[in-house]
């Protein structure tokens, strides 16, 4: 599948970290659906987007394509309980993104 | 990773491993002799999420880790037919080839998962190095139409005009679409006919087995009989019953069952090491 966007040189800011998280859940979980809601940092995966377990997944499979390995998401994810995973924010995402770029 | 094509079908495969992450900083003394581990989920409500959160990333420390949805499940496509056993194998085998992974697998399974685990070991026992299965369902003669009966079950419940009112209108996206998932496999596609049409296995073809095989169970799981045939049947197996848990093991002390898989791999690994080095001259001091 097509990246979200494309790599190029423009800094990896958090503001266009979110930007990718973004247009990543969109193609996850579908952009009819998406375009219902406004995603800020404290959206909750699970209670706001309702996302399904397997669509996290892929969501993590994604974002691994964008940014490289360094952000090991399977093994952040294998950190936490079932619970912190349901409470997941987007904000928490992209700041994990953020400390695991150099 | 994410869809491979595989008998004309899009599966969704996420392949985890030690080259994804840094190994947890641990030196792994039996390294080179651990095989491939390949996760098998349940059937209709589960997919390869569950092992996603549960087992899989700790195994992938060490170990090349294969998981994926099953045909009909999950992100992988659901065609309207092909939910026979012997297609679950081929499906197996045809994702293990086209990720050309050629040495026997460990199969890590559960539920429905254990019912392809237990019939791609007996049909096809040189792809299979070992097996830990989790709840696992043999498809003993009568199976079929157990599982048919359970699955209609579940969907005629969702039949009550007040339930179609609130799905249609109230409920959240995850439940509408696992509703969905339900009723496409159940009332749509070939799934229920294919179960029953399934070949059966007996206890006695399971005498047959010879690939080391871990059985965990739930004390109170509605399927506890089955773990006594099958720790009868195969040989060498060993039966370890979790207090407390139903059928529901997996979900309800992933801890425990992490513990006691990761335990049975190492096992297997050393046993694996072990064999490879006795024997071997002891190297020569000049």
């Amino acid at each position: 599948m097509p990246l979200p966007s494309p790599l190029d040189d423009a800094p990896l800011t958090e503001d266009r970290i979110l930007d990718d998280v973004r247009t990543i859940i969109a193609n996850v979980i579908g952009e009819d659906y998406v375009a219902e809601i406004e995603i800020d940092r404290d959206t909750l995966f699970y209670a706001d987007l309702e996302i399904e377990s397997i669509e996290f997944v892929a969501l993590g499979e994604y974002l691994q394509d964008h940014y490289g390995d360094r952000i090991d998401f399977p093994a952040w994810i294998a950190t936490m309980e079932v619970d912190e995973i349901i409470a997941m924010t987007i904000g928490r995402l992209v700041d994990h993104i953020v400390t695991s770029l150099p | 990773m994410a869809d491979l094509m595989v008998r004309g079908l899009r599966f969704n495969v996420v392949r985890l491993g030690p080259g994804d992450n840094d190994g947890g900083g641990v030196p792994d003394p039996y390294a080179d002799h651990r095989r491939p581990v390949v996760f098998l989920h349940g059937l209709i409500m589960d997919n390869l999420s569950s092992f996603y959160y549960t087992l899989a990333p700790a195994v992938a420390r060490t170990t090349d880790t294969v998981l994926f949805d099953l045909r009909g499940h999950g992100r992988s496509e659901r065609p309207l037919d092909g939910y026979r056993i012997e297609d679950g194998i081929d499906d197996l085998l045809g994702i293990l080839d086209a990720l050309e992974i050629d040495e026997p697998v460990h199969l890590v399974a559960n539920s429905f998962g254990g019912t392809i685990a237990l019939a791609t070991a007996l049909r096809h026992p040189e792809r299979v190095a070992g097996m830990a299965l989790i709840e696992a369902h043999p498809a003993f003669e009568g199976w079929g139409d157990e599982i048919v009966d359970d699955l209609t079950d579940l969907v005629s419940g969702f039949d009550d005009p007040g339930i179609r009112d609130y799905l249609a209108n109230d409920a959240p996206r995850t439940l509408r679409r696992m509703v969905k998932t339900c009723e496409d496999l159940v009332t749509v596609s070939t799934m229920g006919d294919d179960l029953r049409a399934s070949e059966p296995t007996t206890p006695d073809d399971l005498t047959t087995l010879s690939c080391p095989t871990l059985l965990l169970y739930g004390e109170n799981s509605d399927i506890l009989d089955r773990a006594f045939v099958l720790e009868d049947s195969i040989p060498g197996s060993v039966l370890s019953v979790v207090d407390g848990c139903s059928h529901a093991l997996l979900m309800e002390n992933p801890h425990e069952v992490d513990r006691q898989v990761q335990g049975w791999l190492d096992a297997q690994a050393e046993q694996a090491w072990l064999a490879a080095t006795s024997g071997r001259p002891e190297p020569v001091s000049s």
